[in-house]
């Protein structure tokens, strides 16, 4: 397609991106995608074939460590220091006396950070959605579960969501399409132990094919989601909705191409888009720009592109871009269960517990939680992980616990609400800049004494989790109190009903620039009480592309 | 790791950096270093699976230690350590004249060294680095009921109690 013919072109293509290209192209618009990372082949680029695996985690193509830089985080105080990481071999994760960083995880690539991801498919709990009324805390979404519920099944249909058709408190117009996974035989024992403490732990919803569907195989079960799938079962963006979007011969994907600004006019319309190529410098007109980035790098483009008509940065009228950010509140023990379990098996988080979900259900504190096992997510399912952070010792001592322990370890994980506060924000760093010259995004994280809290409570739910399944001891836990470590990030354009104090309206299009939309996590008021975000990030897509084709 | 931190605890372990040197000379096996393989065999001896050095461990660590910024020069110190402990303790020539026990003494003696004393930093670095490769070889799994890698065939047992 010549680069005048497209209708819109989107930015980035995870979650955000590649379901409004599947829409937009669907639909019959001309689409191009410019992705700043690669593309992946899941049959060569995914190892977990190797004998080696172990040593293989995701295999960025382009390091991330450094695409973000981190501001000194809060001095940590010596009355929550039971909320420490540590494991009892190599002793406290982080000795300072302040929390650190170990980085804000993402994928640069075609799919962006689904290839990453362990597949929970979320809808977000409607009790969640009006912090603002409810709780004088963050900001109400301008939509309710209602309105979003036939997006959320479209998504599930897309990517091929298996999950239990039970769960009240997320009403559902249809049954999931795909049938849900049976429990591994660790999520079994979870189950059962965990009734005598009053919890309920059911299959978790995941976009990971149960049976096979549109070329793709169904899953087998290997627990390796977060080193990238290689059967294709795992509904990553780049396998579903990219692949769909190309097949239409309306959307073209240009990856490696990083977009350096938004180009704005008058008449309160983004004229072009900048970005680079191999070629060098690319500067193309544009009708329609779909921004969809991540909730890190959407707010830096939109600060990096500021001009005379947007001496504050592009869209950000209200001052919102960058504010609110929200990110990932994490617990997680780890010990040796008492039996053999084989706890390398199975999806990575096929289990999962709603039942401190609600934002009012954890006593004293606002904000909801869910806990799930997760030793593959604690990357505790090999042989290498086991000996160096489980079992220890050395010579024949060691060798015969190596024995006793493999398949033993059983890790549960609370993920908790995170609440937007002032001093949360991504701004562009001054001092940093990239390749091109543009200042790099810089995060602000703390934590105040109710998101404290809320660790403190998944804390302790998981160390009695883990007690009530006859683990004799937590053997390493890792906290998000000392330890900034994010996969959901949320919050840094805002979407709302007022232009005052939003980025975007509730078609997540900017309030000011008439063709100009937000589609990816930034977008969100709040952030739920630990629900993964993009099944609703996907949600959002299709609602608002919707409406984007229906005003076109 | 992190939810999902935990991702590249081993590799950000890796706190030496890259730097190649002359050490590629130093290969294969000059004296010095003739306690290197027998020194990891201590760490994980043969038993119902091979010992590391039967598995070509030690190469495969030399291999590493190649690309790492002063790595080489950590091993040729350990390696003199164990030699000089050997003169020193029990008057022999080197460590590879040790009866098994005897190296055992010694390389207990190595753990319970002072942090920041080569015979500790050896050690642990060492010790760290042969679990790494010693159990990325499939010959060391069966025993412990691993039956990866994780594909192509994944766990279609995973719905089971685990057979022992
Ligand atoms: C390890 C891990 C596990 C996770 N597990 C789950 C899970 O189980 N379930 C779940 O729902 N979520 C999970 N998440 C989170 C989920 O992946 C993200 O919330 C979601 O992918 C975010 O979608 P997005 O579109 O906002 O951003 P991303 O998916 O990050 O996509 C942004 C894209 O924009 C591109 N981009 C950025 N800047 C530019 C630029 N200037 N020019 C061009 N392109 C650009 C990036 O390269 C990227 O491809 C996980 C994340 C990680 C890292
Ligand atoms: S568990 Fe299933 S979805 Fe995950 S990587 Fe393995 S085969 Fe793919």
């Amino acid at each position: 397609m010549d680069d005048k013919d497209f209708d819109v072109v989107i930015i980035g293509s995870g979650a955000g991106g590649g379901t409004s290209a599947w829409a937009l192209s669907k639909a019959g618009l001309k689409v191009l995608v410019l992705e700043a990372g690669p593309r992946y082949n899941p049959f060569k680029d995914y190892k977990l074939h190797r004998d080696d695996w172990e040593h293989h985690m995701f295999p960025h193509k382009i390091p991330v460590e450094k695409r973000q830089t981190y501001a000194p985080m809060q001095k940590l105080d010596a009355k929550w220091k039971h909320l420490r990481s540590w494991n009892h071999l190599n002793g406290q994760y982080n000795p300072k006396d302040v929390r650190v960083s170990y980085g804000y995880h993402h994928v640069v690539g075609v799919g962006g950070s689904s290839l990453h991801f362990t597949g929970e498919a979320h809808r977000l709990n409607p009790a969640s959605m009006q912090m603002k009324t409810r709780f004088s805390q963050a900001a109400d979404w301008p939509m309710t579960y209602a309105d979003l519920e036939p997006y959320y099944q479209q998504a599930e249909e897309v990517v091929g969501v298996a999950g239990p058709n039970t769960d009240s408190s997320r009403p559902r117009s249809k049954n999931y399409p795909q049938q849900q996974h049976a429990l591994s035989y660790t999520s079994q024992e979870i189950k059962q132990a965990t009734k005598k403490l009053g919890m309920t732990f059911v299959p978790n919803a995941l976009a990971v094919l149960s049976q096979p569907k549109a070329g793709r195989t169904n899953c087998n079960y290997c627990g390796g989601c977060l080193r990238g799938c290689p059967r294709t079962d795992k509904g990553s963006i780049d396998v579903t909705y990219l692949r769909d979007a190309e097949t239409t011969g309306l959307c073209e994907i240009r990856s490696s191409c990083s977009v350096t600004q938004l180009e704005a006019g008058a008449n309160d319309q983004i004229t072009a888009v900048h970005y680079t190529d191999q070629q060098g410098t690319q500067r193309l007109k544009t009708q329609k720009v779909i921004l969809a980035c991540g909730a890190i790098e959407t707010p830096r483009l939109l600060l990096n592109s500021k001009n005379s008509f947007a001496p504050d940065g592009l869209a950000n009228e209200s001052g919102q871009v960058g504010k609110n950010f929200m990110e990932t509140i994490l617990w997680t023990s780890s010990g040796l269960h008492p039996e053999p379990l084989g706890s390398h098996r199975g999806l990575p988080v096929d289990s999962i517990c709603w039942d401190y979900n609600k934002p009012d259900s954890i006593p004293g504190v606002i904000g909801g939680c869910r806990f799930s096992p997760s030793q593959a997510e604690s990357d505790l399912v090999g042989p290498i992980s086991y000996a160096n952070r489980i079992v220890g010792g050395w010579g024949k001592p060691h060798k015969e616990a190596m024995k006793q322990s493999f398949g033993r370890l059983l890790s549960i994980s609370g993920i908790g609400e995170s609440l937007p506060n002032a001093k949360s924000f991504v701004e562009l760093d001054v001092l940093k800049k990239d390749k091109h010259g543009l200042p790099l995004a810089k995060i602000h994280s703390h934590l105040n004494d109710n998101e404290i809290r809320r660790i403190e409570f998944m804390a302790n739910k998981c160390r009695e989790i883990l007690k009530a399944t006859g683990v004799k001891k937590p053997l390493e836990e890792f906290s998000s109190y000392d330890i900034f470590s994010s996969t959901h990030v949320f919050g840094t354009c805002r979407m709302g009903n007022n232009e005052g104090d939003s980025v975007v309206d509730s078609d997540c299009k900017s309030h000011r620039w008439k063709n100009l939309w937000v589609m990816d996590a930034s977008v969100f008021p709040s952030s739920g009480g630990g629900e993964s975000p993009g099944l609703t990030i996907q949600a959002l897509a299709l609602r608002a592309c919707e409406k984007l084709v229906n005003d076109a | 790791m992190d939810r999902r931190r935990f991702i590249s605890t081993v590799a950000q372990a890796g706190v030496l950096s890259v730097l190649p040197t002359e050490w590629a000379q130093a290969f294969p096996l000059n004296k010095e270093l003739q306690p290197f393989p027998l020194f990891i065999d201590v760490l994980l001896p043969e038993t119902d699976t091979p010992s590391a050095s039967q598995l070509m461990v030690h190469i495969e660590l030399i291999k590493h230690a190649n690309n790492i910024k002063n790595y080489p020069e950590l091993i040729k110190r350990g390696c003199f350590w164990l030699n000089k402990q050997a003169q020193t303790k029990f008057h022999k020539m080197s460590f590879i004249n040790l009866s098994d026990a005897e190296k055992i003494v010694i390389v207990k003696q190595a753990e319970k060294s002072k942090n920041g004393d080569i015979a500790k930093l050896f050690f642990e670095r060492i010790k760290q680095d042969a679990f790494w490769f010693y159990y990325a070889h499939p010959e060391t799994w069966r025993v412990l009921g691993f039956e990866g890698p994780p594909q192509p065939n994944g766990y279609l047992n995973y719905t089971k109690p685990p057979r022992i």
